[in-house]
């Protein structure tokens, strides 16, 4: 590489990190000025002032990131001082690149070809610093967050204009002027006291309060009255205290939305009612609980740390009174389930109370108790500080589970939810485990040492058959012990069996054994008192109906109880071959009872109790004679009546469709009747929608007591048609067509086309 | 004017009048003659001119002429340019316009379309919107020339349904000039928007806005045009009615869900239904409801003379001995209408009823667009062939869901939607509705009444313009009266039980006709300046009917008779008679 071609890859290299430099500058312009331009295009302001700002901002940034670099004032010696910072290997010497070799000393012309060299090595390696990317991403974001801000545009526009109105008592728009002859009126809401929300006052009628709010009516009249009074969503009139000079106050709490107006005599006797105001409940909402970071089913395993940290947020609209977990433990392996539930208090923050708070509680499930296999299910429940009755709302029941990694195998069979089998003996599938094992360990232990334990599996078998057995009823034999005549116990068991079969089986409550019972010493005395033919209130055994006796005792229903028999006598088989030392020989056995015992496990599960129509028994005699002699023709009759429903609206209805297309108005008596009328039915739908008919019904009554001008007796009539109108609820068309004359020409062509076809 | 020539309009028929004259004169003047007195020759021309006075004076001799009709009438809706043109072909000719028309040059103004009797032979051509018919009733009939003029904007045609029941939905339909911008019309009803409509396309296009009032009675609905600047609200006079109940039967072998259901929807419709279920051979379990007990263990014709729609499905059909059959179709050659709920193609005897051809289909249910929302509902697993006499009442891509055939004047019609009943149940009673109520409203009977009166003068109708009314009616001593005024009525002088019967109303609002038998037909009377665009379009549509389109040459000539005043015949008798009295005496 010659000199000046060194020189000239440094001029390259300056313009190079202008060049990136002045990109990235640029990247950072582009994103300031997205930035600049979507808040106040966001904010309603003028595309083009935003479009000015976005220029100016973006200059502004690129300018000053220009100035900061200094690359305006960036020449190639800056560059050589950087690489001589950057790369030993020049020496510090590739300045002496950009001076011509005629300047140059021997010394500095030698050192010179020595550099460049060196740079030539090091030219392809040679990287600028540059924040391109950093400056990419950050354009990229801002553009992101421009788009996103101009796409809300409209959002921003309307949250100003729609705040003002929603806590305004009373809107802006559509204020019903205050009733006529009323000097001054003051009305104050005070909220209960639990809201904290400060009293209003205010002059106009329309209120919107939060719920139990207590309204005080403060009303001055211009003249002498008699008897004002407020009537309520129509039905309840309140009289209101005279309490100062010309003045008349009430106080009542408002529980519910509705409407209701000012009625008053005047002194003429004449009983005047104002417009219909309404009165609109804002609902007390119930706490909001969002639990975070829990999935609502979680295991852990062994290996897992076992705690669990809840992160609640819980949310209210006046303020939050108290929060806590309810969290039920489930203990038990298999075949006995222990519950036992807690009541845990938040951790964090100690005392429940303001809006929104988040709390948190860590559940230690050792401290709680838990082993693996247990399961825990928690919810959280909130209260809100609304008086009287707090609102209460709860989350879901998460769950959380130890895995259990001894009893792995079991989960894969699905028996009972809720396992009942007692846990104090061996289950048969731990008996066919134990047997195999036995069979693997057959060579390494002694011989005396395998027939022991074939013996003991034997034994085990045994205590197992006697305790399904007992499930069969043969409470005879509930000891767990040896047992000394089996030939005795199984004739036992058959007779039991022919008596339960031809026996009578209730249906009890416990039949399909969900909780455990067991025969206890009282109940047998009580069996042996009822066989003395009277029970201790001493009524004849013959108009008792007996329960528990030991023929009926048993748990199962006939199918089952088979299966259960053939499950024992498979035991006995079993236990036999056990005995015998030839557990190779009892396994298969083994699994049959397994298989069963499963069988009878899914039985019991899908039995339901049997109710209803129990048909009475056919005659014999009756059946397939095809006598239909008691078969008669029968005939029915109905007219139901037509469910004409708003009768009253449909008539005025149409009653002021035909004034209205009159050219004069006139509102006539028959009219004002059917509007009075119509009115009563509006009202009713008033107090679910004060909003929408409450209006409509002022102008009813403004109309019927002649208050309105004829200029505006049509607008009133018109709004008064729509809301009545709106009133009438959709419904399913009838069949109908239009009726036709037909004239003789007609007739006779209809004749002629029949004729011809 | 020119050719001039004589002609004679003698008052008594005949030429004897001339005979007696002559004999009369040859006799007087052989009187005059024999008398010997002076100025013989003075009077017996006297006594030719006095006679051939009185013959003048009888056959009214008058000048027959020939002359060109060279008025041009111009109506509301006349551009200038058309105006210019003509101008330009005929600058002698006269300019009349009418009162409500822009002036042209020097056009003379008509006060009104009744003056235009006075100017009626001169006019040649009229152009813009043209004339109501009273005002070319008064013209010279097919020689006046129409030209009509800019097609006016806005509302050109309006179809305002004459049926229309509560919650059954109608369309009001119409064509609209658009020159411009877009435009909006809205349909609403008291209670506000029904429907609405945009057209960009400028010219011609076509619209329909869809309603379902919930209420029987008057109502005046309103179309809002919203243009760019303007809108514009015009009144819909409407009159909803009520609907009237049907007698139906039910026929089943078994009761079953469908039937069950569509009984009880029926019945609290107010309809009235008689169902006959098959217990056993010859035993059946009767209900009626809204029906007073009537016989129909055996279908005749006499009991189904009554009913207005017999509904059965397959299986019952077949089972039907063969007099019923018989009965059923013979009850449905006079009008009585058979609905056949098919759940399998049947057998032969199935064609008697629904002749057409079965196709099995793989699929057992369809979709459907009901009230605006796509609902699947189960359906027959085949389809029926569709034939030209098949008239379809709910069809979709799987084929014809339900449809008809007439059958005489009656009808027999098929429904293959299975199991519509959980629509009601769970509470969407007016999408049932809309499955089944045009199915019954076809099949069904069709009523007739014995009086209709019906509007034959297009929509909208003004104050102080003739009104129109059609009555058909079989009665003997027709009557109608609008507003209690009786209307004198005109029959028909081709169709019997036709009448005709013109009236006018002072006052906008509604009217109603009643009939003899207090039938009653109310109309509405529009605003004056109501409906412009559609009464210009009324006017041109009419006009074109009564001018010519086409100038032909020739025919515009005119022969005018100007007659000789019977004055100058008149004063010539009395100087002759005067003469004759005289001449003795002097």
């Amino acid at each position: 590489m010659s000199h000046t071609e060194a020189r000239y890859q440094l001029q390259q290299l300056t313009r190079k990190y202008k060049n990136l430099r002045m990109g990235e500058a640029f990247l950072l312009a582009v994103a300031l000025a997205c930035i600049s331009f979507a808040i106040p295009y966001s904010f309603n302001i003028p595309a083009g002032i935003c479009l000015a700002f976005a220029v100016m901002g973006g200059i502004i940034i690129f300018l000053y990131r220009c100035e900061q670099l200094r690359l305006f004032q960036l020449q190639e010696q800056n560059v050589a001082a950087y690489l001589n910072q950057q790369f030993t290997t020049l020496q510090n010497s590739s300045d002496l690149l950009l001076k011509d070799a005629d300047d140059l000393s021997r010394l500095q012309q030698l050192q010179k070809i020595k550099t460049t060299a060196a740079f030539e090595a090091l030219y392809p390696s040679i990287q600028l610093p540059h924040r391109l990317l950093q400056a990419g991403g950050i354009c990229m974001l801002s553009i992101a967050i421009a788009f996103t801000l101009t796409s809300f545009a409209p959002l921003i526009q309307y949250i100003p204009s729609a705040k003002p109105a929603a806590q305004s008592t009373s809107s802006s728009e559509n204020i019903p002027p205050p009733p006529a002859q009323v000097k001054q009126a003051r009305i104050v809401i005070t909220p209960p006291a639990y809201t904290k929300l400060p009293s209003q006052s205010t002059t106009g009628w329309s209120l919107t309060l939060p719920e139990g709010s207590t309204v005080t009516w403060n009303v001055q009249f211009t003249a002498d009255v008699k008897e004002p009074s407020l009537l309520f969503s129509g039905k309840e009139t309140v009289r209101m205290k005279a309490d100062q000079p010309e003045g008349y106050t009430l106080r009542r709490a408002i529980q519910e939305t509705g409407f209701y107006q000012l009625a008053w005599t005047t002194s003429a006797g004449e009983v005047k009612h104002s417009d219909f105001y309404k009165l609109e409940v804002t609902k007390d909402q119930a706490p909001v609980i969002t639990i975070n970071k829990l999935n609502q089913f979680t295991e852990l395993a062994f290996s897992d740390k076992p705690v669990i940290d809840v992160y609640a947020t819980l949310q209210d609209d006046y303020g939050l009174d108290n929060a806590h977990i309810i969290a039920t433990v489930s203990k038990g392996s298999g075949e006995s389930v222990k519950f036992r539930e807690d009541k845990l208090f938040f951790e964090k923050p100690a005392a429940i109370a303001g809006k929104r708070l988040d709390a948190t509680r860590r559940l230690d499930l050792i401290k709680l108790g838990m082993e693996p296999g247990d399961e825990l299910y928690f919810y959280v429940v909130a209260f809100d500080n609304k008086q009287p009755l707090p609102n209460r709302t709860r989350t879901e029941t998460y769950f959380i589970s130890l895995q259990d990694t001894t009893q792995q195998e079991t989960v894969i069979d699905d028996g009972l939810g809720v396992d009942l089998m007692p846990d104090y003996f061996r289950s048969q599938r731990q008996i066919i485990i134990d047997t195999e094992k036995l069979l693997k360990e057959k060579k390494q232990i002694t011989k005396t040492n395998f027939q022991s334990k074939s013996n003991e599996l034997g034994y085990d078998q045994k205590v197992l058959r006697l305790r399904y057995g007992e499930f069969l009823g043969e409470e005879f034999e509930s000891g767990i012990g040896p047992q000394e005549n089996p030939a005795e116990e199984d004739h036992d068991h058959e007779e039991e069996d022919i008596a339960k079969k031809y026996g009578h089986v209730h249906d009890k409550e416990n039949e399909h054994n969900l909780v455990q019972e067991k025969k206890s010493e009282p109940e047998h005395h009580h069996h042996g008192e009822s066989k003395d033919g009277e029970d201790k209130n001493g009524i004849p055994a013959g108009f008792v109906h007996e329960h528990d006796s030991e023929e009926e005792a048993t748990f199962f229903t006939q199918s089952i109880r088979a299966k259960l028999k053939a499950a024992l006598t498979i035991m006995w088989d079993a236990e036999l071959h056990l005995r015998l030392y030839e557990p190779e020989k009892s396994l298969p056995f083994q699994y049959k009872a397994l298989k069963l015992l499963k069988e009878i496990s899914q039985d019991s599960r899908i039995y339901v109790h049997r109710t209803g129509f129990d048909p009475p028994p056919l005659k014999e005699e009756k059946r397939m004679t095809g006598d239909l002699s008691e078969v008669k023709s029968a005939t029915a009759n109905a007219s139901p009546a037509r469910n004409e429903n708003y009768t009253a609206i449909r008539e005025a209805l149409k009653a002021t469709a035909l004034a209205l297309a009159a050219d004069s108005l006139t509102v006539s008596n028959t009219l004002k009747k059917r509007l009075t009328l119509a009115g009563q039915e509006l009202g009713k739908l008033a107090i679910a929608e004060p909003g929408v008919y409450l209006k409509s019904l002022s102008l009813i009554r403004a109309l019927t007591e002649n208050e309105l001008k004829p200029t505006e007796q049509r607008p009133a009539l018109k709004t008064i048609q729509t809301s009545l109108w709106k009133a009438l609820p959709d419904a399913p068309a009838s069949p109908a067509a239009a009726a036709q004359a037909l004239h003789t020409l007609d007739r006779t062509f209809i004749k002629k086309l029949e004729a011809h076809e | 004017m020119n050719d001039l020539s004589l002609a004679l309009h003698p008052a008594p028929e005949g030429w004897w009048f001339i005979g007696i004259l002559t004999l009369l004169g040859i006799f007087l003047l052989w009187k005059e003659l024999k008398r010997t007195i002076r100025f013989t020759g003075l009077r017996m021309a006297a006594v030719v001119i006095a006679l051939l006075a009185i013959a003048a004076l009888s056959l009214r001799p008058s000048f027959k002429t020939k002359k060109e009709s060279t008025a041009i009438l111009l109506t509301d809706g006349y551009t200038k340019e058309q105006a210019d043109s003509l101008y330009k072909v005929h600058p002698s000719w006269q300019y009349f316009h009418l009162a409500n028309a822009k002036a042209y040059k020097k056009s003379i103004p008509l006060s009104s379309v009744n003056d235009i009797s006075t100017i009626a032979s001169d006019i040649r051509i009229v152009l813009g919107n043209g004339l109501p018919a009273t005002g070319w009733k008064q013209l010279p009939s097919a020689s006046v020339q129409y030209i009509p003029g800019n097609t006016p904007e806005g509302v050109t045609e309006l179809h305002i349904p004459q049926a229309i029941f509560t919650h059954h939905e109608a369309i009001v339909y119409g064509t609209y000039t658009l020159a411009g911008n877009k435009t909006t019309l809205v349909l609403k009803s008291p209670a506000g928007e029904e429907d609405s409509v945009t057209l960009q396309k400028n010219g011609t296009s076509t619209f329909s806005l869809a309603f379902t009032p919930r209420q029987s009675g008057k109502f005046l609905y309103q179309l809002v045009i919203k243009e760019r600047e303007r809108t514009i609200t015009e009144e819909i006079p409407l009159v909803v009615h009520d609907d009237t109940p049907y007698t139906i039967l039910f026929l089943q072998q078994q009761p079953t869900f469908e039937t069950q259901y569509l009984k009880s929807f029926l019945a609290r419709q107010h309809h009235r239904v008689v169902v006959r279920s098959q217990l056993s051979r010859n035993i059946y379990r009767h209900e009626y409801i809204n029906h007073p007990n009537i016989p129909v263990t055996t279908l005749s014709t006499k009991t189904l003379k009554d009913f207005d729609l017999v509904i059965l499905n397959t299986e019952t059909w077949q089972a039907l001995s063969s007099s019923e059959v018989k009965a059923l179709e013979d009850a449905v050659s006079t009008g009585l209408g058979v609905l056949l709920l098919m759940q399998e193609p049947g057998n032969r005897s199935i064609q008697r009823l629904i002749p057409w051809g079965t196709s099995p289909a793989k699929t057992d249910t369809t979709s459907v667009i009901l009230h605006h929302k796509p609902y699947t509902l189960a359906i027959a697993p085949f389809t029926i062939t569709s034939d030209a006499s098949l008239q379809s009442i709910m069809r979709n891509k799987r084929g014809i869901a339900s449809g008809f055939g007439y059958k005489g004047v009656g009808k027999a019609g098929f429904q293959l939607l299975q199991s519509t009943y959980p629509l009601l149940l769970q509470g969407d009673s007016i999408a049932y509705s809309k499955i089944w109520s045009p199915v019954l409203e076809q099949l069904a009977r069709s009523r007739s009444v014995d009086n209709a009166v019906r509007i034959i003068s297009a929509f909208p109708l003004y104050a102080n313009a003739p009104v129109t009314v059609e009555l058909i009616t079989t009665g003997n001593k027709p009557a109608l009266t609008d507003d209690s005024i009786a209307l004198p009525l005109a029959e028909d002088a081709r169709i019997d039980d036709r009448w005709e019967a013109t009236t006018w109303q002072r006052n906008p609002g509604w009217h109603i006709l009643t009939t003899h038998d207090s039938l009653t037909h109310p109309y509405y009377i529009s605003r004056e300046n109501a409906w412009q665009s559609l009464h210009a379009a009324n006017l041109v549509r009419l006009s074109h009917q009564y001018g010519i389109a086409i100038n032909q040459s020739g025919s515009h000539e005119q022969i005018i008779y100007k007659p000789v005043s019977p004055l100058i015949f008149y004063s010539l008798l009395l100087l002759a008679l005067a003469v004759l009295w005289f001449a003795p005496k002097l």
